[in-house]
């Protein structure tokens, strides 16, 4: 019965827009002739509105006539104009970036674009304009850190870049760059992010009331878009800052119809500390210390527009870190080496194509390679000269330990975006990617003059089979009412084994009396992969494992109302969430992912639940000389497994009560501008012994028939707080437009109140037996200055 | 606004540079620590002394410390009757009572209650576990043990329907004399070899094996170590199977994680198990058995 009104609606609703004709093309940069996404298009009179899609493509059908339509875009000229729509008219818009936000509050009353008007809600879209006007730490604006200041979305404490979104883990927020996912994001162990902001042309994060189009993860999705490069003029951007350069290039391959981008980013502190390094190795010229710390990255991007309606781009990024010390001894006896190092790597590749069925279907193809190796390796090599005791010749002796994990993807989607009517507009899909698991193997080598050793130790490569198919109509019930319903399949086929899931999506927007929306949303999600994070430490030591015959998929169920009003240049939303989540990964008590590198890892995890609630308030102002953000959290995440705290819930370990942040941009001059951002959390709940007690021990559990024993207890899982963390980043940036260039002089300051923010814990015992509990910090204040030039 | 800039910042440098003398760490202090009664009791069918330790806890970031306490009550009640009281504090710092013979299995749910006047009273209660019942086969030199030929033991368990069944095993060679045939007396506990996915080795050598919630037959097979065929006549295995509580099994496993994790920075947190109502200690119970083989 359902069933059949929908039909007649859907009828009815088409029969009404009969005589409609629709306005189709690309929305595009009038400098850069890039392609600009989420761009509103929208009919005052009608009261009805569109927005481009990634690739900047839009499809507005309208009744037949002439028609007032208007562009608004953040940190873009507005535009109105007047068409007269009397057949189907494909039209490309070029807008004019705003140099003067304050051009824009005009049109801030106009509906379209207002957060009361989207059915999303959730979703927190960051201009890369705006991000690029925040704190800049060593010369770099990180777009983790910055999405971190977002209210629901939490950093994991000092020293770390993984999102915790709604009391959810870090694995399961969908990161896409151009589309493909990346597994590690963190440079620097966790201080930067591999996103080099140069390089990005848009990003957006959607926390909850997720789309049927998206999938494959509990709690976020956060979609990063490369630049296409500038399609009509060769351009460079180059910063240098104390510890890393970076250089972006982009231009036209052929004008107005290929463009390329190419950027790149590497540290040097390990060339900065060599000097010092080779000053402190002078003074015992038989032992050679040298410790190396590196990271790069590189983007590419190349677009080529075949003809009217089809266009290929070709995008790839590689990040590598390397960290490590080498040990060298020598004497007139032997030379020993001594070499360990960790070095993780990302590289993604996408290949797509868009093709423009008609002026009110559109399609996307993707194909997708995405790569995660984490390495560490321990090789020493001793050589005993003829003159060591007992030694005939030189004899050579060499020991290697390699431990691998990584992750491999191939995939292909295709995506369809298709405008039926203004009142439908419908997104349809499917997809597959085959996953190549390495959850952690030991190769270990060891040669010498009499006896040689070659074994592998651990698990093996794990395949998977991922896949998908979604269907989505957003719908526009009436003026005031507006839905968006679908349907999500996700898959997996893993040992024999299938995994099916069918997921019902839906959000809603009712206008209630003065212009405020209510929003509600509820989406079912199903999650394939798995990060086993070690809670004591934040080491890129957390291995990627696939859901198998026996480790079920994750699963969540997340329930989402609120409201929002446009406040003059102010944007208010309140926001309240409930998450239930099923089958989530966790070590064992006791598990580590060392010393036991010959059990099987499946062995060593349990499977439990979580649940998380809290409410969200974002003000926001995006335009005048002042802009930024302030943005509240209260929220609880517990979590429960049968194996871990005997079974009784505990506060997950990045529960955090309240969560606030305030970030503020001011316009002091045309070329000078200040920015701070400042941020607030309740301490990360930890495990921390307390107190301990005397106990005996039943048959056959004592070594050397102790009878007695010292247990040292915690009160309970995740019973102690760290201290909270608050910490404030100031910027300032002098800018001056020279005849070939532009340049800027950036001076920050990264924790500008120098407060200890905890790290670790250590426990420490005087001479009188005393012990007292001492916290380190990681990060003092960290001033810094780069300079960046623009031609 | 540019005028106010200025004070703020150099006011900020100021405070920044007052905090750089405090450092990079700083010391925590922790509300002082309440102390409180730690009592742990291990019974086996087999035993013949009842021994209890009785501590008070001690906070490891104060002055309060841990220790073994006198004049606690430690009293055991069968069904609220009193069974047993633990009087004889030993040089060993327990609490003992000497029962001449073993204490068998008592029926009906047992009570630990301990009193002191300068603590809160606390209890836990336990029932003795039915006894194991399992059938043994010895394969002599039926398998390997590190590359040599080695009998192979396979022991069968039944099935209590109802009960979540927990097992610990334990194997000893047992000797007689090649010339005599006379018993040595001497008990060797050997080091067991399995494959079995759900069991569990402890310290000593033993196993434990457990239905892990799902009613169902067990059997487990086991190197044994030894090739009987190179002591004819002269070697028996006694196997002992105790049939642990359920709280006593997941003291072992706690107890066998928490020791696994000691020192280790990379190992997750383990929180001792406890059954005790404070929340400290345990009181648990088992039912042993034996059968000689071989």
């Amino acid at each position: 019965m359902k069933i059949r009104i929908a039909a007649v609606l859907l009828l009815i609703s088409s029969s009404l827009w009969a005589q409609n004709r629709t306005l189709s093309g690309y929305i595009t940069d009038f400098e850069t002739g890039e392609a600009l996404i989420g761009v509103n298009i929208w009919s005052p009179e009608l009261k009805l509105g569109t927005s481009s899609n990634t690739y900047g493509f839009y499809s507005f059908t309208l009744p037949q006539g002439v028609q007032i339509i208007r562009l608004t875009y953040f940190g873009y000229e507005s535009n109105q104009f007047e068409i007269t729509l009397d057949k189907n008219i494909e039209f490309d818009f070029r807008l004019k970036p705003s140099n003067n936000m304050l051009n824009e509050v005009d049109v801030v009353a106009s509906k379209g674009e207002t957060i009361q008007e989207q059915v999303q809600m959730s979703k927190m879209e960051v201009p890369i304009k705006q991000l690029k006007s925040l704190p800049a730490i060593l010369g770099e604006v990180d777009i983790m850190k910055t999405l971190q200041l977002l209210p629901g979305v939490q950093s994991g404490g000092e020293g770390t870049s993984g999102l915790y979104v709604r009391g959810g883990s870090p694995d399961q927020n969908l990161i896409l760059l151009d589309g493909v996912p990346l597994y590690n994001v963190n440079h620097l162990f966790g201080f930067f992010s591999v996103f080099n902001a140069d390089a990005i042309s848009n990003v957006s994060l959607t926390k909850g009331g997720f789309p049927a189009r998206y999938g494959g993860r509990l709690s976020s999705v956060l979609e990063i878009n490369m630049k296409e490069g500038n399609m009509n003029e060769f351009h460079g951007d180059a910063t240098a800052s104390i510890i890393s350069s970076k250089l972006t290039l982009e231009g036209p391959l052929i004008k107005d119809k290929a463009s390329f981008m190419i950027s790149g980013r590497r540290t040097y502190l390990d060339v900065l500390a060599r000097p010092f390094i080779n000053s402190a190795n002078n003074n015992n010229p038989n032992q050679q210390t040298s410790p190396r710390y590196y990271f790069y990255d590189t983007n590419g991007k190349i677009n080529y527009k075949i003809g009217k309606k089809d266009r290929v781009y070709l995008s790839h990024f590689q990040g590598q870190d390397n960290f490590g010390i080498k040990d060298k001894y020598s004497d007139s006896t032997r030379t020993e080496e001594f070499d360990f190092g960790i070095d993780w790597m990302n590289s993604i590749t996408a290949l797509r194509w868009n093709h423009q069925w008609s002026p009110k279907l559109f399609s996307n193809v993707t194909l997708t390679r995405s790569l995660y190796n984490f390495n560490t390796r321990a090789v020493s090599e001793t050589s005993f000269l003829p003159n060591f005791p007992d030694t005939t010749g030189q004899e050579i002796e060499n020991l290697a330990a390699l431990y691998l994990s990584g992750i491999e993807d191939y995939g292909g989607r295709i995506d369809f975006d298709y405008a039926h009517s203004p009142l439908h507009y419908v997104r349809y899909g499917a997809g597959y990617t085959n996953h190549k698991f390495t959850p952690g193997a030991t190769n270990l080598k060891f040669t010498s003059t009499d006896f040689n050793l070659d074994t592998s130790l651990g698990s093996q490569s794990i395949l998977s089979d991922e896949f998908f198919a979604y269907v989505e109509d957003e719908w526009t019930v009436s003026e005031k009412f507006k839905v968006n319903a679908g349907l999500h399949f996700a898959g997996l086929s893993v040992q024999n084994e299938t995994y099916t899931s069918l997921q019902p999506r839906i959000g809603m927007n009712y206008t209630l009396p003065g212009d405020i929306a209510l929003k509600a949303s509820y989406a079912d999600m199903m999650q394939f992969v798995n990060l086993l994070t070690n809670e004591g430490i934040g080491l890129p030591t957390d291995l990627w494992v696939p859901s198998t015959a026996t480790i079920k998929p994750q699963t969540s169920r997340q329930y989402a109302a609120g409201l929002a009003k446009n406040l003059g240049a102010f944007e208010v939303s309140i926001e309240g969430y409930y998450k239930d989540m099923q089958n989530l990964v966790s070590y064992k008590e006791g598990a580590n992912f060392l010393f036991s590198l010959n059990e099987d890892w499946e062995d060593k995890i349990t499977q439990g639940n979580g649940q998380s609630y809290g409410t969200e308030l974002f003000v926001q102002k995006k335009r005048g000389k002042t802009t930024g953000w302030i943005g509240y959290t209260l929220a609880w995440s517990y979590r429960q497994f049968d194996e871990i705290n005997d079974g009784q819930r505990y506060f997950f370990t990045y529960d955090r009560r309240h969560d606030f942040s305030a970030v503020l941009t001011q316009e002091i001059t045309d070329n000078i501008q200040f920015s701070g951002a400042w941020v607030y959390g309740t301490g990360r709940a930890i495990t921390l012994p307390e107190y301990e007690y005397i106990s005996s021990l039943p048959d056959g559990l004592s070594w050397w028939q102790q009878q007695q024993v010292l247990i040292q207890r915690p009160t309970d899982k995740n019973s102690f707080r760290m201290s909270a963390y608050h910490r404030l980043d100031l910027s300032f940036s002098f800018h001056k437009k020279r005849k070939n260039y532009d340049r800027w002089w950036m001076i920050s300051a990264y924790n500008a109140y120098n407060n200890l923010n905890p790290f670790f814990f250590e426990t420490r015992t005087d001479g009188n037996g005393n012990t007292t509990l001492r916290e380190y910090g990681l990060f003092p204040i960290i001033p810094s200055i780069a300079y960046r030039i623009k031609f | 606004m540019k005028k106010s800039f200025f004070p703020l910042l150099v006011s900020l440098v100021l405070f920044s540079c007052e905090r750089w003398e405090e450092g990079i760490a700083r010391d925590i202090v922790l509300p002082p620590h309440n102390p409180q009664i730690a009592a742990s009791l291990f019974i086996d069918s087999m035993d013949s002394t009842l021994s209890a330790t009785i501590s008070k806890t001690g906070g490891l970031f104060d002055t309060t410390k841990t220790g073994v306490i006198q004049n606690a009550e430690v009293k055991l009640y069968q069904d609220s009757m009193l069974l047993h009281e633990l009087k004889n504090f030993s040089v060993d710092k327990t609490y003992d009572k000497f029962l001449g013979k073993q204490i068998g299995v008592v029926d009906g749910s047992l009570t630990l209650e301990v009193n002191h006047p300068d603590f809160e009273t606390v209890s836990a209660a336990q029932s003795f576990p039915e006894k194991a019942v399992f059938t043994a086969e010895v394969e002599y030199g039926g398998t390997t043990f590190f590359d040599e030929t080695s009998d192979a033991l396979t022991i069968s368990f039944s099935d209590i329907p109802g009960e979540n069944q927990h097992y610990l095993i334990n194997l000893h060679a047992h000797y007689r004399n090649g010339l005599t045939g006379q018993d040595t007396s001497e008990y060797f506990p050997l080091y067991l070899e399995t494959t079995n996915q759900n069991a569990t080795r402890i310290n000593e050598g033993g196993i434990l094996l457990s239905e892990e919630g799902v009613d169902r037959d067990l059997a487990i097979r086991f190197a044994t170590g030894i090739n009987s065929i190179n002591y004819l006549f002269q070697l028996e295995y006694r196997i002992t199977v105790s049939t642990l509580s359920d709280e006593l099994y997941k003291f072992y496993q706690s107890y066998s994680a928490f020791q696994n994790a000691q020192g280790n920075p990379f190992a997750e947190p383990v929180i001792l198990y406890s059954n005790m109502s404070n929340d400290i200690g345990c009181f648990g119970i088992s039912t042993t058995i034996r059968k000689w083989e071989g």
